[in-house]
């Protein structure tokens, strides 16, 4: 028998626009599976969403991301051909935020919190003062520790962070910066997809997350690819606030 | 794939001439360099609609850096059954996009920062598919544009605000019921006005 009417129809619209909230969104999908009317539906208004992508005014992208994108990028491809056809590409689930890729020794959450003790970070960062003219909203935090030679800045706004370095060396061979958010609530600090080499030295790396109870962002020197958990102390540590 | 060989025995040049979607296939087998193609085709693209969705241009570099570092590392994912790969491509942006924004304590604040931003990075017209995109990207602002506002502006606030229809219907003091009707009927005028496009290829 045909089913020409469902009492669900407007939610295909709901759907493919995304406005259905995530905790009902499985349910719906389990509905369309299920309602050929539905199926139709979305199929139909699944053509304009698709369009929609494209009607935002062009812009040309920002360089730098084009940097940062193909420093790990190459990194992670010269990983992979130096281990053969059989290795295991880094497979990241695109509904993760996390790295779930490999499976290294973590580094346990009491080492690091010593550790950034041996090093005096506690919050002491140095307030140097507002960000650009053209920003007042961000402010320049010099960052509470980093290697000798190495100036290095956390700017943050209202809702953004980025991490600005220079003078710092280079990630041993084989491996690749990775940031890190430490929310001071004795577990071992959040993972980032923030992966970054350097260029002369220079890095500019925008601190991806909810940062709104970050206390510190922390950089370690990880395998190719990044980590879970850091497996190296931090090189670099940044208070937000 | 008969006819493609490794990635290393493509020139960049013959990495250019490639389409989409060969070139996701060496990307799918490691290929940086093609993978750097894609990213040439379609970064401007996936900027302009994360800075659409986002309103700063921190946030929408971090969603297009996300998006294409997931995109290179889950290439295995991408049919092209199920569409093109810019569409692929800015439908991870879109997501990812959305993810940002109801993550965001200043979901409400976005776009104070960088007003003017399209004077300083407007893309120039450079090929004829991408003056040919234009050309589709103004007739579909137009389809939007030609609705009746009540229908226009949820769909605007669900797909570029990333509000869900809760919160639309709480935002402008409507029945959520009402909220979705506007939603698929404005959906459906612009259907029946768009339906003699086609997707511009590379």
């Amino acid at each position: 028998m045909t089913i020409d009417i469902c009492p669900r129809i407007d939610d295909a619209a709901s759907y493919v626009l995304r406005a259905i909230p995530d905790g009902e969104w499985e349910q719906y999908e389990a509905h369309v599976h299920d309602c050929h009317v539905c199926i139709a539906k979305v199929e139909e208004l699944g053509f304009v969403s698709d369009a929609l992508l494209n009607a935002v005014v062009q812009l040309s992208a920002p360089p730098e991301i084009r940097s940062h994108v193909m420093a790990v990028v190459t990194a992670e491809a010269e990983l992979l051909n130096a281990s053969g056809a059989m290795a295991d590409r880094p497979i990241v689930r695109e509904s993760s935020r996390r790295l779930r890729f490999l499976r290294l020794r973590p580094w346990p959450a009491t080492a690091l919190a010593v550790s950034l003790l041996a090093l005096g970070i506690g919050g002491g960062a140095l307030l140097t003062g507002s960000g650009s003219p053209g920003d007042p909203a961000t402010q320049s935090i010099a960052c509470a520790s980093a290697p000798d030679g190495t100036s290095c800045n956390m700017r943050v706004a209202d809702d953004s962070a980025k991490l600005v370095v220079a003078g710092l060396k280079a990630p041993p061979k084989g491996r690749i910066y990775q940031v890190w958010l430490d929310r001071d609530n004795g577990t071992a600090p959040e993972a980032t997809e923030a992966l970054f080499s350097v260029r002369k030295g220079r890095a500019s790396v925008d601190v991806p997350g909810d940062l709104s109870d970050v206390t510190q962002v922390l950089v370690t020197d990880e395998p190719l690819g990044g980590s879970e958990v850091p497996t190296r102390q931090p090189v670099i540590a940044a208070a937000v606030s | 794939m008969s006819r493609m060989r490794k990635n290393t025995e493509h020139s960049p040049t013959e990495l250019r001439d490639l389409a989409d979607e060969d070139l996701m296939q060496l990307v799918r087998r490691g290929g940086a360099q093609a993978f750097e193609v894609v990213y040439e085709r379609h970064s401007s693209a996936a900027f302009s609609l994360a800075y659409r969705m986002c309103g700063t241009r921190s946030a929408a570099e971090d969603v297009v850096q996300e998006s294409f570092l997931s995109l290179w590392r889950s290439g295995a994912r991408y049919d092209r059954a199920r569409g093109s790969v810019r569409t692929w491509v800015l439908g991870i942006v879109h997501n990812r996009a959305i993810d940002s924004l109801r993550r965001s304590v200043v979901h409400d604040r976005r776009r104070a920062s960088d007003e003017g931003i399209e004077e300083r990075f407007e893309a120039r017209e450079r090929t004829d598919v991408e003056v040919a995109r234009l050309d589709e990207a103004n007739e579909i602002r137009q389809a939007l544009e030609t609705l009746p506002a009540e229908q226009s502006r949820v769909i605007e606030l669900a797909y570029f605000g990333g509000f869900t229809q809760s919160e639309i219907a709480m935002m402008i003091d409507t029945p959520i019921g009402t909220v979705k009707g506007r939603m698929r009927l404005g959906l459906e005028k612009m259907r029946a006005q768009l339906g003699g496009l086609r997707e511009v290829m590379p």
